[in-house]
């Protein structure tokens, strides 16, 4: 086995495990096409409170999330 | 002698498990389709839309809108508060870049948006990790306003046709909802004539005829007209390119309108036409990434002529080419499982031209770019799940470069092959890997007494 092809196996196998690591990444529930629940005027006291009232808590993680408690 | 019979057998098996597993895609989400589990989604996107509400009622129709209710506290009585509509109820016809998004869109009594909700979408992520924001914009309008990205919104860097098509679909829905149920004094959507974007017609038309006739003509200049047509528009402009998402899309049917994004067809259709007819057109002479990959290798041996190049054993490097069909069918896989195209966002050209990656992505763009610079087209050559695909349709193109009768065996070709596609054979005659060969054309430049031909497939020139 030639040196090159030493450089070339583990340049290769490196870059295959990053891909397969992309992959593992996006298919991850928070990236798998369906935003969490985003709710515009989040800020607002009002409709934090409605939000709350209604069972829910905010969650603020990656995204802006809505989960049952 | 090397025939296409050789090449199907080669090739074969990976041809088979690539429609086998595009069939079952096919069906499997033809058949999730039809859910019931997408009603209780959508309830549970009225609580989150309308959480003033203490009660929703079933789906009504013409048109179809859950109501929402909350008790009043001075008379005790139920009363309604407002409505929940689903966009993709009102407005099917308006897509993204894979299809429609599905929004739910809560609005008062009085015809202002309460709060959006996205319940799905195909869109590619990069394209849209800004979308929280984009739709945040929309608490402070109602039924009267109109919503133009880049006007009244603040459009998505990079996902126009995105971001055009969530606000249109939610105004369309907004008008209808405010006109037809709470009777209010709401107009139709604002139609406006819908210009055809020529631009999206016109260039990659003039690119792909570039590469093909560059190739059919053995020009270097056409060649390269079309790699830089498709490098700064493609690329650079319009951040857009043939990629295994669309593969995906297409299975899961999430395509875009065509009036809306003729782009995506005149890149979709010439690409699989070009693959049928000539070979890999789009990936040899179009395709932004290998532009970038093309340059740095070049530019660099131009800086460092004593650069050393990686070059790799034969029996290394032909069984390293098969990583890139795992790839591809690992994420197709993936993505029909799951129901949408986000698994198969793992190729670098989308992360390098949209700035957006994760970390973990950088690194393989930055990795890739600078193995770039010592092998030729790494990335084309043994991960690019596209270059899969349009490999697979090659190896049954029409016309094909071919050597004479009378070729000695000189070699010259195999030399020159820059992704070394090209084999001498015991007997002396040169051997092409069509699902490997660019259509670069060099070996039909440089063969030194004209032994190599493009024909059909059939013909057999002595």
């Amino acid at each position: 086995m030639k040196n090159s092809d030493i450089v070339f196996v583990v340049l290769l196998v490196a870059s295959s495990t990053v891909t397969i690591g992309i992959i593992g990444e996006n298919i991850r529930p928070e990236r798998t096409g369906v935003t969490p629940a985003v709710v515009s005027r989040i800020d607002s006291a009002k409709i934090k409170a409605d939000i709350e009232r209604a069972g829910l808590v905010i969650h603020e993680a990656k995204y802006w999330k809505l989960i049952r408690p | 002698m090397y025939n296409k019979y050789q090449s199907m057998k080669k090739y074969g098996f990976l041809s088979i498990v690539f429609i086998a597993i595009f069939v079952w895609g096919i069906f499997f989400n033809y058949t999730r389709r039809y859910n019931p589990q997408g009603s209780e989604k959508e309830i549970e996107a009225c609580t989150i839309v309308f959480p003033q509400a203490q009660r929703f009622s079933g789906k009504f129709s013409n048109p179809p809108h859950y109501k929402a209710y909350k008790n009043n506290p001075q008379t005790g009585r139920e009363e309604l508060s407002g409505v929940v509509v689903i966009t993709t109820d009102l407005a099917p016809d308006i897509k993204g870049y894979a299809g429609p998004v599905k929004i739910a869109v809560g609005v008062d009594l009085d015809g202002n948006i309460n709060a959006l909700y996205i319940l799905s979408h195909g869109e590619t992520s990069p394209y849209v990790s800004n979308l929280d924001q984009f739709i945040a914009q929309f608490s402070r309008l109602n039924f009267k306003n109109d919503f133009k990205p880049g006007k009244d919104l603040d459009g998505i860097t990079g996902a126009t046709i995105t971001s055009e098509a969530i606000a249109r679909s939610v105004e369309r829905s907004l008008k209808i909802i405010a006109r037809e149920v709470l009777r209010l004094d709401a107009a139709s959507e604002n139609q406006q004539q819908q210009k055809i974007p020529f631009d999206q017609i016109a260039v990659p038309a003039s690119v792909f005829t570039a590469a093909v006739f560059g190739f059919v003509f053995h020009s270097n200049i056409l060649r390269w007209m079309a790699m830089l047509g498709g490098l700064f528009y493609l690329g650079f402009y319009k951040k857009t390119m043939v990629s295994v998402v669309d593969v995906a899309n297409i299975g899961l049917w999430k395509i875009p309108d065509l009036a809306g994004i003729p782009l995506w067809y005149w890149l979709i259709i010439p690409t699989f036409i070009s693959a049928i007819l000539l070979g890999m057109v789009y990936c040899g002479n179009i395709c932004p990434f290998a532009g970038v990959q093309e340059l740095l290798f070049n530019t660099f041996r131009k800086i460092w002529p004593r650069a050393q190049i990686i070059n790799v054993s034969r029996n290394i490097d032909r069984p390293a080419r098969y990583i890139k069909y795992v790839v591809l069918f690992a994420v197709l896989i993936a993505s029909f499982i799951l129901g949408n195209s986000n698994p198969a966002n793992v190729e670098v050209f989308v992360m390098f031209f949209t700035a957006r990656a994760s970390k973990l992505g950088w690194v393989l763009v930055i990795s890739v770019l600078t193995i770039s610079l010592f092998h030729f087209r790494f990335w084309c050559k043994y991960l690019c799940p596209m270059g899969a695909v349009c490999g697979l349709f090659s190896r049954v193109s029409l016309f094909r470069i071919k050597a004479k009768g009378q070729c000695d065996g000189c070699a010259a070709c195999e030399k020159i092959c820059p992704v070394q596609a090209i084999t001498v054979n015991q007997s002396g005659k040169p051997e092409i890997d069509y699902p490997e060969c660019i259509q670069c054309g060099r070996c039909l430049q440089k063969c030194p007494r004209a032994m190599l031909y493009l024909g059909g497939w059939r013909n057999e020139k002595q």
